[in-house]
Parts: structure tokens; C-alpha cells; sequence
């Protein structure tokens, strides 16, 4: 397998008027070709400022501290944020599709007008060449009758097309990788089925890499390969989503498992038996474990030693904790 | 679970709610959307009753209907036994307290200056429950029931946490001890240990204080978690009402399947060994549904039948009920 992206060590902190906010705490993953890739955690984990630092389209005061993020053998932290190199990095290498289709789209615009732009630029076709590879992207992601609906604006689209209009987007350059950040309360369920199925398909017949950046356990297990967890800016689990989520070796890990309900599980039967507490406040953390106040399988060392680096548990199976859940009966 | 030796508290029949589409400068109604288009249950006394379906669904509207926010087209609604659905708001005062709300979003469903003990002092003194003495004790009781420290009542719910925005509400909610709760998605868009331990929250509320509560969610996994029977509602109507066991392990109707398929479960385990297909289509538009059953444009086993009679809710099995001919 060819790895398209290793992002090593980044950090990313936003100053506020309380102090340093450490968003993004030496988050290391790489995703390889044609795969797809989870990163889960809850709000406030870092994980959509881990993927906007990786494309520089964090805010100032916001900044990227350190790390180095390498795509095509090249370290794009190295270009300016606003260089034409990582304008070009944007959109033909690397794509987002925000799945929040109400406000990502120009409701100005027609919407093959939207996509067009985005070949004109980054692929220097003429208006021609790239009116027909926009029918022939929207007929992918399956908008009926392409042809004439690209000159339509997107309040004459419902939702579920929408989305299909943005990946159509995300794709039109043939991207490497693809990064799909998803906002817990937009699609239903089964138009969110619809779009992942279609995203699924899209990925495997292009060979490009997918990111999913989601809470929903469920989608992961479905989709992902592997699996990163993050909490509180830096991954705590990772590895094959079918053995972290199988044998969760991190109390997060186990604590966000045991907090979501599972069909045909009435009440009756198991209980649900979530996390207690809140996600920190990531100003002044301490130097020991940040999940420590949350955790039920604390021991003396977790609290007279820093925050331990990460160790592996298994074959690819990486976990940042000092116990390990399968050592305990 | 045996109606006979339990007794009912809310029963719907043939409820409807519609909404009229005005269009130009005389506003003339031009159409309707069917929000809610006839549809019957009843809801046991302590019992949970799940309403899952997606957006636009209808659900929503149901549930406003009944706590009379909303008055219906037509149709009746008994609550204890009284016709509550014609009331005028003169009449409804004193029925008001036995039905409470939790809102989907607790950062619009209360005044974000005011103090919780206020937010929850409030319908204390509006139904004159209390008296001075006994009116800041009865806070605390109530902050304490919801997992909050009674010290609280100070605070400004800027200063609060989602999840403990949405116990405050859950604690204004009981305070004039409803007879029915109505549940509006009141966990949707938090984290999921947040979502976790509010319906936890919730479930132990049920169980001490014996609660009568309509959960409305979108999420089938969760709405089949909480509650003792569910119902799916699919574009105004109900097309298939069952305890949650039975709806999970022998779904009939296809709307219902492709619910449970499209939802994923997080065990590799099982994910692995199911088997999914993705509904094609949209939810149609409610001011043009199509005629028969609603689903038939979407539904992968449709006869000539569907597209001309609407299925009625019928009895298949114990406490079992499915609008669908081919079921």
C-alpha cells in the first residue's frame, strides 16, 4: 500500500483571552491509497481543526505550531497559506465535502457554474471542456437530467442533491485525498446511507483516499477501515476499526462504545452505561492524562506521570494509556 | 404488553393537521400541506412511546397537536379521558399543567439571561403550586432529580453545557408534575456520552416518577432504546406501530426495514454480517404526496395496488400494526 498522506506531529493552538487553547496536540495518522479512514471523537476533540490544519484554513490567531504534513513526497506546511502552490494543494490534491449542503454552496451561483470555476482553475480548461466534465460529474454522483439542471441554483435543489452537487465538487479534480467533515444533526439517515454508498463507490472507483470525521460509531464500523479516536486534541486509539471496535484497548474507546443505544436493545435488556462528565476545557491542561477525570480504570501512575506517548497493543493497534482494558478481568 | 389491565391515557383518532400554502396578494390558499394525515394511537399511563421518523415526517406536529400548541384540522384527542382537541384556550388552562415539553434545542426553549431557579421556579408560580416557603425547597428537589446540584439555581444557563441546559429543561418540565411528557428529539446534535446520559436520565425519571412520555427522534436506535412500543411515521402517516422488540426483530412494513438497514450498528462483529440496501428517492413533497400508500414511489415491493388505495393501519400480531397491503 502507498501511503498519500502522513501527517506527522502536528500541533495547532488558538490563543483566546483565557489563555492557549491546544486544539490540535501532536496528532500523528496517515491514510493510504483507496482507503478510508475514521477519526472519531466527540465536539471540541480537535478533530475539524486537525483537518483544516492540514489544508491551512485555520483562522488567525489561530496557528499551526509544528508538525509536517507530506502529500506527493512534500511537506505542504511548508507553503504559505495563501500561496498559488497551496491554492493548487486545495481542491487537486486534497478536498473537503462539508456536509452542511445549506451553507457550503454560493446560493448565488448556478451550480454547474460552481463546479466549472473549480475545473477552469485548477485544471486550465476552456468554459467548454469543462461544461461537458460537469455533466458527466453530476451524472456520477446521479442528478438526473444533468444537462439542463446546471444552470438551476441551489435553493431549486433539495437537500439530498445538494450534497450529491458537492461531491461532485470534492471529485473534479481527482483529488488523492478526500475529507468529509460531518456535522452531527444535518442529513437523515437514509439519505446519509444514500450519499456515503454513493461516496463509497465514488472513492473505490477513483482510487482516491477518504477521511470521515464523525461521532457516529455506527457509520465508522461501517465504512472506515481505520479507525483514529481522538480526545482532547490528540489521538488516544488507533487502528483496523473492526479490532479497536471489537476490542477496545482505551477507556474513551469503551466509554463512547458502551454510550451508544444498538438496535434491537431495549432498555429492558442492557442499559446504557455512558461516560460521565464533560470533554475538558483544553486551556491549561495538566501534564497528566486528559481523560483521567472521566476514567473509571485510573490508577496511582496515571496521575504521577505525564500523559504517556503513544504504544502499540497489537498489529497496527496503537493505544495512548497506561492500562490496557484487555489486561483487566 | 395487555391493554385491558392498563389503563389509557392519551388516545388519537383519525387525527389531521393541515397546513394551508397561500400564495399572492390576496393570500388565497392554493394547497395544503398534509402535516399530519389521520393517524390513530394510544398511549398506556407509564409507558414510553417512541415516534421515529425523519424530517419533515410529521412527527413534530403530532406531538404539538396533542399538547394542544397547535389545534388540530380534525380528529380527536382524549388525554384522561377528556376531549382536549377542540378546547378553546379558555377551557385548556387547566389542562395545560398535566402536559409538558422538552424542546429539541435548549438554547432556544429558554430565556438565556434568566437564572435556572426562575426558569424552573416559573410554572411553580404561574399554576400556583406553591407557596414561599415551600418554593425554594421544591427547586432543589427538582434540580437534584435531574443530576444537578441544587446550588445551581443561581446560575445563568449561559453559563450551562448543553446537556445541562437540557436537564434544566427536563426539571421545568416536571415541575408541575405533567400527567404526559412529550419528548421533542430532546438529545439530538449532542455528543454522544452527553446523549447517553440524558436519556439514562430520562429512563430513571420514567421509572421513579412513573412518566407517561412521547419520544420523538429521528434515530431509530435510540427511539427503539427508550421506549416500550414504536411508532414510524413516514410522510404524515403511521405506518407501523410495535413494542420495540418486535418492530426490531420482525419489521414488516419496507419502510421500516430500510430504516433499520440504513442505521449502522457499531460491532464489527454484527455490521459485518448485515445485510443493507440503500432506499432510492427522497421523502416526497407534503403539499404533493403521491396518491395511495405514500411510500410506493420508493418502496422496492410495490403492486398497482399501492398507487391507488392508501393502506389502513391494520393488526398483524400482538400489539403489532402495519399500513401496508403486502406486509
Amino acid at each position: 500500500m502507498v501511503t498519500v498522506l502522513d501527517v506527522q506531529d502536528l500541533r495547532t493552538y488558538l490563543p483566546t483571552k483565557k489563555g492557549i487553547v491546544k486544539a490540535v496536540d501532536g496528532v500523528s495518522f496517515h491514510i493510504d491509497e483507496g482507503e478510508i479512514i475514521g477519526i472519531a471523537g466527540e465536539s471540541g476533540c480537535g478533530k475539524t481543526e486537525t483537518m483544516l490544519s492540514i489544508v491551512q484554513l485555520i483562522q488567525p490567531p489561530g496557528k499551526i505550531m509544528s508538525g509536517r504534513v507530506i502529500i506527493d513526497d512534500e511537506d505542504i506546511l511548508q507553503l504559505k497559506a495563501n500561496s498559488p502552490g497551496m491554492r493548487s494543494v486545495r481542491g487537486r490534491k486534497m478536498s473537503f465535502i462539508f456536509t452542511d449542503p445549506k451553507t457550503s454552496l454560493n446560493p448565488t451561483l448556478a451550480i454547474g457554474r460552481q463546479i466549472t470555476e473549480v475545473l477552469e482553475t485548477h485544471l486550465d480548461m476552456d468554459k467548454q471542456a469543462a461544461r461537458e466534465r460537469t455533466v458527466e460529474l453530476l451524472d456520477m454522483v446521479g442528478v438526473p437530467d444533468a444537462g439542463a439542471r446546471m444552470d438551476d441554483r441551489p435553493f431549486q435543489f433539495s437537500n439530498g442533491m445538494r450534497q450529491r452537487v458537492m461531491i461532485a465538487m470534492a471529485l473534479a479534480c481527482n483529488p488523492m485525498v478526500v475529507i468529509t467533515d460531518e456535522p452531527t444533526n444535518v442529513a437523515d439517515i437514509t439519505t446519509k446511507s444514500q450519499l456515503l454508498e454513493l461516496m463509497k463507490g465514488l472513492v473505490s472507483g477513483l482510487n482516491t483516499s477518504l477521511i470521515i470525521t464523525t461521532q457516529n460509531l455506527g457509520m465508522l464500523t461501517r465504512y472506515a477501515r481505520r479507525v483514529y479516536v481522538m480526545y482532547a486534541g490528540r489521538i488516544v486509539e488507533s487502528g483496523p476499526t473492526a479490532v479497536v471496535f471489537n476490542n477496545p484497548c482505551h477507556p474513551y474507546t469503551l466509554g463512547l462504545l458502551r454510550s451508544v443505544p444498538r438496535l434491537g436493545v431495549n432498555k429492558s435488556i442492557k442499559k446504557l452505561n455512558p461516560l460521565l462528565g464533560l470533554t475538558p476545557d483544553l486551556i491549561d491542561m495538566p501534564p497528566h492524562c486528559a481523560f483521567l477525570p472521566r476514567c473509571t480504570y485510573k490508577t496511582e501512575r496515571c496521575e504521577r506521570e505525564p500523559w504517556p506517548d503513544m504504544r502499540p497493543v497489537g498489529e497496527d493497534h496503537q493505544i495512548r494509556c497506561y492500562v490496557d482494558l484487555r489486561e483487566i478481568p | 404488553m395487555n391493554k385491558s389491565h392498563q389503563e389509557i391515557l392519551v388516545e388519537v383518532n383519525n387525527l389531521k393537521m393541515y397546513f394551508p400554502v397561500r400564495r399572492g396578494i390576496f393570500r388565497r390558499k392554493v394547497g395544503e400541506v398534509k402535516a399530519v394525515d389521520d393517524i390513530d394511537f394510544t398511549m398506556m399511563r407509564n409507558e414510553i412511546l417512541g415516534l421515529v421518523g425523519e424530517s419533515g415526517c410529521g412527527k413534530t406536529t403530532t406531538g404539538r397537536c396533542i399538547s394542544r400548541l397547535y389545534k388540530p384540522t380534525s380528529g380527536s384527542i382524549f388525554l384522561e379521558g377528556t376531549e382536549i382537541s377542540a378546547m378553546s384556550e379558555k377551557q385548556l388552562k387547566p389542562i395545560r399543567r398535566s402536559i409538558g415539553i422538552v424542546f429539541q434545542n435548549p438554547y432556544t426553549s429558554m430565556p438565556p439571561g434568566q437564572r435556572v431557579g426562575n426558569i424552573i421556579g416559573n410554572p411553580l408560580i404561574t399554576y400556583h403550586l406553591t407557596d414561599g416557603t415551600e418554593y425554594k425547597d421544591r427547586i432543589a428537589e427538582l434540580l437534584h432529580s435531574v443530576g444537578l446540584d441544587p446550588a445551581m439555581a443561581n446560575r445563568t444557563l449561559t453559563e450551562l453545557s448543553p446537556g445541562q441546559r437540557q436537564r434544566v429543561a427536563i426539571a421545568r418540565t416536571l415541575a408541575p408534575q405533567p400527567s404526559l411528557v412529550i419528548c421533542d428529539d430532546p438529545v439530538s446534535g449532542m455528543d454522544v456520552s452527553v446523549q447517553a446520559q440524558l436519556i439514562n436520565l430520562l429512563d430513571e425519571l420514567q421509572e421513579s416518577l412513573g412518566l407517561t412520555c412521547l419520544f420523538l427522534t429521528r434515530d431509530l436506535a435510540m427511539g427503539q432504546y427508550i421506549s416500550d412500543r414504536v411508532a414510524v411515521m413516514y410522510s404524515g402517516r403511521i405506518v407501523e406501530l410495535a413494542t420495540s422488540r418486535e418492530l426490531c426483530e420482525n419489521p414488516l412494513h419496507p419502510y421500516t426495514r430500510a430504516l433499520i438497514s440504513a442505521t449502522p450498528v457499531p460491532d464489527p462483529v454484527l455490521e459485518s454480517k448485515r445485510h443493507y440496501t440503500v432506499l432510492p428517492g427522497e421523502a416526497p413533497d407534503p403539499v404533493t404526496p403521491p396518491t395511495g400508500c405514500h411510500f410506493h414511489p420508493r418502496c422496492p415491493i410495490a403492486v398497482g395496488e399501492c398507487h391507488e388505495e392508501r393502506p389502513p393501519l391494520r393488526e398483524v400480531g400482538v400489539d403489532h400494526y402495519v399500513a401496508c397491503i403486502k406486509a
